[in-house]
């Protein structure tokens, strides 16, 4: 953990599964271009004593592959989930962050999601068309954009932006990120 | 046993209820139980998506890559997959014996593999359901329930974790894709600030592993009615233990047990587990179902694990864990303790002899000096074993003349347990199920048996969107008739 607050990055996903991939490889290029003030984890699974690693963070970012996305990436913000059930071994970010509010007794630091489209995750495979696009998509968006301040403004903006393609009859014609709170 | 409910007769007039997947398990689970129409369960079944095709993806590597390659295969126990390859691939290299800095280092790593596990599985998975019971609304059966009621217990969980992980990170060289071990030994030495810090700390992780236990025993003291019945069945035991009988997690001989206790294999060398065990296949299952040979597949199946490896030696080399061991074999009051929910109180007995050993490993100097790296005669053949945290683990590989991976034979804890866990599920749709409406605590009964054992069903991906837990109630006719998400 580094002592000066900064944005936590988790890229999160198997490298050996497909898709699953796209966290690490994401990652991979943060790491690759060490932007100040940003510490890269890359992990298999999120556990509860990631909850740890929260600790003196500015802000933390969630990289992982998503099911279901209809668009390359997806920027949003999470909250800490204390309700919901827990599946697997495995912590849903929300839910890290309920169990950082439990173990730490204070709210976490501001949190977002960057979700990256894929579809599918054999053992062994490369990335599909469809991730490869979706990486070099987020990448492109997201690299000017590695900071808190950077997140913040990213997701307070978008709302803006996405009505602005909904007026013009369009959507964004790459990835979103939307403001849910 | 093995038979009853396995398979129903007239299953196509039968109703389907699918748990699918089976939620705060490893990987991809699927149960499904055909219900008559006065609700009487007539066929239940576990089944698991294994990882078969690893072994493929395996062949044709060279050998050297094998101990990084297969932590891929598990998000959880990579560091289990990384010492038994390291293990069998000693072999290959004529390192036999390893070095004893490479042993103690290893030895080190796995022990904090144990500790961050069994902290994951009792503080996270399984003391929602048992702190609150079963039938607690879902969003009380969570960490944060139980950080809500119990916060020391929570925060001691996650610390426990931290711990683990720290000693993996120190000796394997990172939390995850470490390369600390290889074959023919390790790669580097334990330094002595990481020495030094984790030291500091590991007095309290003995004190926090003594009060799990103490937690664990005073569920049982509280409902023994529910304790010692529930899912409980009759099966034989086995696991690794030292020459001289004492638990060892990390090397040893195979011995099997009975379901009354009687030894009826002993000092079976890791090198010779296949011609002791077979596994046999089932038409309805992707998993194996492995057996001892001599007893054949009816009666030679067992169980693997904490319950196991904590009946099956003769005693455990460390002090406060040893104690807790005889109080647990008194429980049994002469016969052998077979209940599932039996498993978190011998899990817990483990975590404190991991946390002892650690704190031993500690202090000797073979960890931070001496020689990493042994070498001998080149083979073409080696078989690693390591108890991981849920049990027997066996890394089988051949290597050719050009370095490449021949032949590759995983045996993992979850496959040791598979005719173990369908029978557990069996029994709780049986006494629990059977003559009832399905309700969604009723179906947690099932989950509950099921992560008693502490499954890793494969290393499935994770990526967001997935692992919803579905139940489906289906008619005869396969129309679903219900429906629930949990998301």
């Amino acid at each position: 953990m580094t002592a000066i607050p900064g944005l936590v990055v988790f890229a999160i996903g198997n490298d050996a599964r497909g898709d699953d991939a796209l966290g690490p490889q994401l990652g991979a290029r943060i790491e690759q271009a060490s932007p100040a003030g940003v510490e890269v984890l890359v992990e298999y699974q999120l556990q509860i004593e990631h909850a740890l690693d929260l600790r003196g963070a500015a802000a933390v970012l969630f990289i992982d592959a998503a099911v279901g996305l209809e668009q390359p990436f997806d920027l949003h913000r999470i909250e800490p989930d204390t309700g919901a059930p827990l599946l697997s071994h495995a912590l849903s970010p929300e839910v890290l962050l309920a169990v950082f509010q439990r173990v730490e007794g204070r709210a976490p630091p501001p949190a977002f999601v960057f979700a990256l489209q894929g579809e599918s995750f054999a053992l062994g495979e490369p990335l599909s068309a469809v991730a490869e696009h979706a990486l070099e998509a987020a990448w492109a968006w997201l690299a000017s954009r590695l900071s808190t301040a950077g997140l913040l403004s990213a997701v307070g903006d978008a709302g803006a932006q996405h009505q602005q393609c909904e007026r013009a009859g369009h959507d964004a014609p790459e990835g979103r990120a939307h403001a849910e709170q | 046993m093995t038979a009853e409910l396995e398979t129903a007769e007239g299953r196509e007039k039968l109703r389907k209820v699918a748990i699918d997947p089976v939620s705060r398990v490893e990987g991809h689970g699927r149960v499904t139980l055909l219900i008559d129409d006065d609700d009487q369960v007539r066929e239940a079944r576990l089944h698991i998506v294994e990882f078969r095709g690893f072994e493929v993806f395996i062949q044709g590597r060279p050998y050297w890559e094998v101990p990084v390659m297969v932590q891929r295969l598990c998000g959880i126990c990579p560091v289990s997959h990384h010492l038994a390859a390291s293990k069998a691939l000693d072999r290959v290299v004529g390192a036999v014996p390893p070095s004893h800095t490479a042993t103690q280092l290893r030895r080190l790593m796995h022990y904090g593999q144990i500790l961050q596990s069994h902290a994951l599985h009792f503080f996270h998975l399984s003391s929602p359901d048992m702190l609150f019971g079963f039938e607690a609304e879902v969003g009380k059966r969570n960490i944060v329930g139980v950080a809500e009621a119990y916060p020391d217990v929570a925060r001691q969980g996650v610390l426990l974790r931290k711990f683990g992980q720290e000693v993996i990170r120190a000796t394997a060289g990172k939390r995850i894709h470490g390369t600390g071990a290889v074959p023919g030994g390790m790669n580097r030495h334990l330094s002595m600030v990481d020495r030094d810090a984790l030291r500091a700390d590991a007095d309290q992780m003995v004190a926090w592993s003594q009060a799990a236990v103490e937690l664990v025993k005073r569920l049982h003291r509280a409902d023994p009615d529910l304790y010692d019945v529930f899912g409980v069945f009759r099966s034989g035991l086995a696991s690794l233990v030292r020459c001289d009988g004492a638990m060892d997690l990390y090397d040893g001989v195979l011995r099997f047990r009975d379901g009354d206790g009687r030894i009826i294999r002993d000092q079976v060398p890791d090198q010779d587990y296949h011609q002791v065990l077979q596994e046999d296949v089932k038409s309805w299952s992707y998993m194996k179902f492995p057996y001892l040979i001599e007893r054949g597949p009816e009666l030679g199946w067992y169980k693997v694990g904490p319950l196991a490896r904590v009946q099956n030696c003769d005693f455990i080399p460390s002090p406060l864990a040893e104690a807790e061991r005889r109080e647990f074999i008194d429980h049994g009051k002469g016969d052998v303790v077979h209940a599932p929910l039996a498993y978190h109180w011998a899990r817990m007995i483990e975590m404190l002899h991991a946390a002892e050993v650690i704190r031993d490993l500690l202090d000797d100097p073979a960890c931070t000096g001496g020689e990493l790296m042994a070498q001998g005669s080149r083979g073409h053949e080696g078989v690693g074993i390591i108890e991981a945290p849920r049990g027997t683990l066996i890394h089988h590989y051949q290597v050719g003349d050009d370095d490449l991976v021949t032949m590759c034979n995983l045996i993992v804890s979850t496959t040791h347990n598979n005719q173990a866990m369908n029978t557990a599920v069996r029994e709780v749709a049986k006494r629990y199920l059977s003559g009832r409406k399905l309700t969604e605590g009723l179906l947690n009964h099932i989950e509950v048996a099921i992560r008693a054992f502490d499954p890793c069903l494969s290393c499935a991906t994770h990526a967001l969107g997935q692992m919803p837990l579905v139940v489906e109630l289906t008619g005869a006719d396969g129309e679903v008739i219900d429906r629930v998400v949990r998301d």
